[in-house]
């Protein structure tokens, strides 16, 4: 699209700014073995049930890890029970909202340890891990600490009663962050938890143990079992747990949701996702390549809420796409460690083979891809440079199926019910933006998608008293807000 | 002197605004209270397919009604009963008043189930409730046509599209609601009325993609509710599951008929503090 | 060169710039978030002394302060002769000729002028034309001009334009560097329109403020003057320049506005050619860290000059 002439002004943009390498220094040393927390004791786990976990940046090894099985998932959910009958259950709500202020503070306190950490286990970049991931962990629980004891203001008049024990299963695109998201609200209304981080991002959770203890949090009330997919059926299959709170990919989600089929266990699914990013001649310009590059871009595209397609109205699709790919150049790819990198590692060697296989797709089904950055992509480690797919349709791959990764399809429309249909047709409804200047368009745009979060003038936006979640394809319920508290309360 | 002959009525389907028979061409016998024979038209999955479809195609018109006008809409359908109310069945005026408790939510559940959020950020944000969509309803056959009005005019407030699931035992029921929408100002396809073997037509409806929602009525498909669930998980379809038509749905399960959408617009940043203060 | 003529319909396109504030927030967030360290911090610490006007406007001034000035305008620090000297000095049209006698013949720092009736710009419009003549007839090398905020503000674009095409044309050789004053325009939409009004009209830089108004320089309306720049360049190929005053006080400041030139026009404004900051105590922090960094120590603010 666009070919530029050789006479045409051109930027020196790659380049422009050479910067020396800024490594975040502060010391988070990544224990060899990772067990489970369970009855408020850390536990080292089978011997014969360990696997190794890699870092992203390096593909090396990082640490050996224990996979629980059924009868570690049965003592994790007895202590869970346990602990909900005997205290926490019946604990006075402002009580137990003092515990979620006190692991509120202690994670600040603590942040820039967490962040490395993450960083290393994730492979995203240290600037997100620092500013975006560790700041919304604690400000979800102060968030639902101060909700612990207004309960009776949290669903127009009912008396409400905490569900009991809650199996929550959570991915390793956000592993701190989603771990908030869910024990967050569910200790606010009196559950407890057994918890199971994604197995290749057990790190953070294992220090949120710590954390939690350090806190004095009731033994049992939160266990932390790792392990994957195995771990995780028998946490579903569990007759002791009475709520499922799920993130992750639709396919699993779709599983769960048969395996407890008629159990009477509730559900919560924060699934997958293919957001449309719409952006209209009226547009701030500049603003809306900023909001696409935050759309997708963000910890590489493994975002279930990303931007992964980009509808541009048609007149301004070609200038607005020169504009992007200039911002693109100027996206620093490397150590997720260091304070300068924009683009960081993907999290496996599957995600970026799952990536590069989308790519080939996309190629093959008569897709344009062009790649950019500021500087060059890796050797080592799982890095795959930001990309634009043009030349795309509707009934591609590419614009259909969820990529997870640096990956945006481009697309075009003409006219305001073009766009919204063209963003409607999808099996998923999680998360879309609308950039436009007129304000009579854009209410009606985004009252219009079919999406549980719609961003107008903005991109991967998330605050704790903002509920999210997803229509359709991309799950039911919500986190976040008043609304995030619903799932984890029955009425009485 | 010979008894008169007297004529015998099918109860037909009402869909599309409109009594159809079952393209099945099949009916079912069932007794009415005078112990009299009657026959009820049996719904098909295609007579589902059928009304499914049409009831798609209500939704966006529906929902785009102001909240006022869809109450107004539901309280003429209180007129339109209560104008019948000799010749409906006993126990129909709690239906009517049901009818009319709904109609003055209309306007209100928003504001009871809406948020606007403070987040920290320049942004407005807002939780709006959205319509899911269409919806499959099953309410329960021991609640008569109060039961049918509470599924109906809940999912109507919510600006929801309905096609009832009614057993052929309340097809009586059936008949007086259908007879009484139809000359009531609902616009056709919003709520549709279906009779049949209830299971079957559950089953169809699980096994239907373009169903947003199923509305159950925990005494009417207890039985069925793991094997609805299990065919939902295709589609992750949303479940409300009821007690039964006694009480009134309360805001927070009027609000499972809905999705939450959280809207965030960017705002002004202002240069030293928030303007106009 | 011909004098640039006012087309309506070019007014129109200028206005219809849009800029949502929000996330041009973010966006400046996100170039403050970058860590600059090292070799990278040592580069860039001395091209930014390379670029400072390093300016006085004061009713006090005097020859003696414009020597001072001058002085460390040529060496900034004493200590560290291989120091660049910085782009200009910036002084009131009346100190022109006092810098000129500093300076000396060829000086490679340049002398910039506030003319066109500094600070509020509210003088007719024959007068600034005369004090711009005069004022570069002196031996400045460079006019800093304000525009008439009102006129803009109250919609004629024209007077606006003219003013700006009158005064290039004034200015003969010399570079003219148009204000806009920021700091009164409202909002980002009004920078963004008037950015690409003085463009039009024949300006050689824009620069943020007159430094007697605030808020001045912010970097959220830095990027979108910037973006205007990189408009017009990518539209015609000519290159205007940049110049952020007023408020820039800190090295860490000043880097981060390295920061967003390089990443929004690219290496070739890396240069005092095409970006200065208008600053007086900028200079002062800048050695600070510069000697910080040669030293390895911190040293005392007493350790550099006042002025």
């Amino acid at each position: 699209m666009n070919q530029q002439k050789p006479s045409d002004p051109t930027l020196k943009l790659r380049g422009a700014l050479p910067l020396a390498p800024a490594p975040e220094r502060c010391p988070a040393p990544v224990p060899e073995r990772l067990g489970h927390f369970i009855g408020g004791e850390v536990v080292p786990g089978r011997d014969e049930s360990l696997f190794t976990s890699y870092e992203p940046a390096t593909g090396e090894p990082l640490c050996q890890v224990a996979a629980a099985d059924a009868e570690e998932v049965d003592r994790a959910v007895t202590a869970a029970r346990s602990a909900f009958d005997r205290v926490w259950g019946g604990m006075p709500g402002a009580e137990r909202g003092k515990y979620l202020y006190r692991i509120a503070r202690r994670i600040q306190e603590r942040s820039r340890e967490l962040a490395v950490l993450e960083s290393r286990d994730n492979g995203k970049p240290i600037r997100e891990t620092r500013d975006v991931d560790l700041p919304l962990v604690a400000a979800h629980f102060f968030y639902y600490a101060g909700w612990a004891d207004k309960l009776d203001y949290a669903i127009p008049g009912q008396r409400v009663r905490p569900v009991g024990v809650a199996g929550q299963i959570i991915p390793w695109n956000f592993p701190l962050l989603m771990a908030a998201w869910k024990l967050a609200p569910a200790l606010a209304t009196g559950n407890t938890v057994v918890l199971k981080p994604a197995e290749t991002t057990p790190l953070t959770a294992m220090m949120l143990a710590e954390i939690l203890a350090e806190a004095e949090l009731p033994p049992g009330v939160v266990n932390i079992v790792n392990g994957a997919g195995a771990t995780g059926a028998a946490l579903v299959d569990h007759p002791g747990v009475d709520k499922i709170a799920f993130t992750g990919s639709t396919e699993v989600g779709r599983i769960i949701t048969r395996a407890t089929a008629g159990s009477g266990k509730r559900l919560t699914m924060e699934l997958g996702g293919k957001g449309a990013n719409i952006v209209f001649a009226d547009a701030a310009l500049d603003q809306a390549v900023e909001g696409v590059i935050d759309g997708i871009f963000f910890n590489q595209g493994q975002v279930c809420c990303a931007g992964s397609r980009l509808l541009i109205e048609e007149g301004i699709a070609a200038a607005f796409l020169d504009r992007l790919k200039r911002r693109i150049e100027t996206l620093r790819i490397g150590d997720p460690l260091d304070k300068n990198t924009d683009v960081g590692a993907l999290n496996s060697v599957e995600q970026l083979q799952r990536v590069q296989r989308y790519i080939e797709i996309g190629r093959r089904q008569g897709a344009a891809v062009w790649q950019g950055s500021a500087c060059p992509t890796p050797e080592q480690g799982y890095f795959v440079a930001p990309t634009l797919l043009t030349g795309v349709q509707q009934t591609d791959t590419v614009v259909r199926e969820e990529i997870f990764g640096p990956v945006l399809s481009v697309l075009t429309f003409r006219t305001p019910d073009e766009a919204i249909r063209k963003a409607n047709d999808t099996e998923y409804g999680l998360a879309a933006s609308v950039w436009t200047e007129k304000a009579s368009k854009l209410f009606e745009v985004a009252h219009a998608l079919n999406s549980g979060v719609v961003w107008a003038n903005g991109a991967n936006l998330f605050d704790p008293a903002s509920p999210f979640g997803g229509m359709r394809h991309s799950g039911f319920g919500r986190e976040g807000g008043i609304a995030g508290l619903w799932p984890y309360l029955e009425i009485q | 002197m010979s008894a008169r002959l007297t004529i015998d009525k099918t109860l037909k389907l009402y869909v599309g605004g409109k009594f159809i028979r079952s393209e099945s061409g099949r009916t079912m016998p069932i007794e009415d209270e005078d112990h009299r024979a009657v026959n009820v038209a049996r719904g098909s999955r295609k007579d589902l397919r059928e009304a499914i479809r049409i009831a798609r195609a209500a939704t966006g018109p529906w929902a785009g009604r102001t909240a006022y006008n869809r109450g107004q809409i539901l309280y003429r359908l209180a007129e339109m009963l209560e104008g019948r109310l000799p010749s409906l069945s006993p126990g129909a005026e709690a239906a009517i008043d049901r009818v009319v408790h709904h109609a003055g939510w209309s306007d209100k559940i928003a504001a009871v189930l809406s948020a606007l959020n403070p987040v920290s950020t320049t942004y407005v944000n807002y939780a709006r409730m959205r319509p899911l969509g269409v919806v499959c309803a099953a309410p329960d056959p021991a609640d008569g046509l109060l039961g049918l009005v509470e599924a109906a005019a809940a999912n109507a407030v919510m600006g929801n599209a309905t096609v009832l699931l009614i057993d052929a035992r309340s097809a009586t029921a059936a008949a007086e609601l259908a007879e009484a929408l139809a000359t009531s100002d609902f616009p056709g396809g919003v709520i549709n009325v279906l009779t049949g073997e209830l299971a079957e037509l559950l089953h169809h409806a699980a096994d239907h993609d373009d169903v947003d929602g199923l509305y159950l009525a925990h005494g009417a498909t207890a039985s069925l509710q793991g094997e609805l669930e299990a065919a939902g998980a295709r589609v992750l379809r949303r479940m409300l599951v009821v007690p039964g038509a006694a009480r009134p749905a309360t805001p927070i399960q009027l609000q499972k008929l809905a999705e939450v959408q959280t809207v965030w617009v960017s705002a002004y940043e202002p240069q030293g503090g928030a303007p106009g203060y | 060169m011909s004098t640039a003529t006012f087309r309506p319909s070019d007014a129109q396109q200028w206005h219809s710039a849009r800029v949502d504030n929000a996330t041009t927030a973010r966006r400046v967030a996100r170039a403050r978030a970058r860590s600059i360290k090292t070799e990278a911090k040592d580069r860039l610490l001395r091209l930014a002394l390379s670029m400072v006007d390093l300016t006085t406007l004061e009713g006090a001034d005097s020859p003696g302060r414009v020597r001072a000035l001058c002085r460390k305008a040529v060496q900034p620090f004493a200590e560290m002769p291989e120091l660049p000297h910085v782009a200009a000095v910036c002084v009131y049209p009346t100190m022109v000729p006092w810098a000129g006698q500093a300076l000396g013949a060829d000086s490679p720092v340049k002398i910039a002028s506030v003319a066109t009736g500094f600070p509020s710009g509210l003088t007719p419009l024959p007068i600034k034309l005369e004090e711009v003549q005069r004022t570069v007839g002196l031996g400045a090398d460079e006019i800093d001009m304000v525009i008439d905020r009102g006129a803009f503000l109250s919609g004629d674009d024209q007077r606006v334009f003219e003013e700006i095409a009158a005064i290039k044309e004034a200015c003969g050789g010399a570079t003219l560097k148009v204000i806009l004053e920021t700091g009164e325009l409202g909002t980002l939409d009004h920078v963004a329109a008037a950015s690409r009004l003085a463009i039009a009209a024949g300006a050689d830089f824009i620069k943020t403020s007159t430094g007697k108004i605030k808020p001045a320089a912010t970097m959220e309306v830095g990027l979108v003057m910037l973006e205007a720049i990189r408009e017009h360049f990518l539209a015609t190929g000519r290159a205007v320049g940049m110049k952020p005053a007023g408020g820039i006080r800190t090295a860490k400041s000043a880097l981060h506005w390295l920061v967003l030139v390089a990443e929004t026009l690219g290496s070739d404004w890396m240069t005092p050619e095409r970006f200065r900051f208008g600053a007086s105590s900028l200079v002062g922090d800048l050695l600070h860290q510069i000697a910080r960094r040669t030293d390895g120590h911190y040293a005392s603010p007493r350790r550099f000059s006042v002025d």
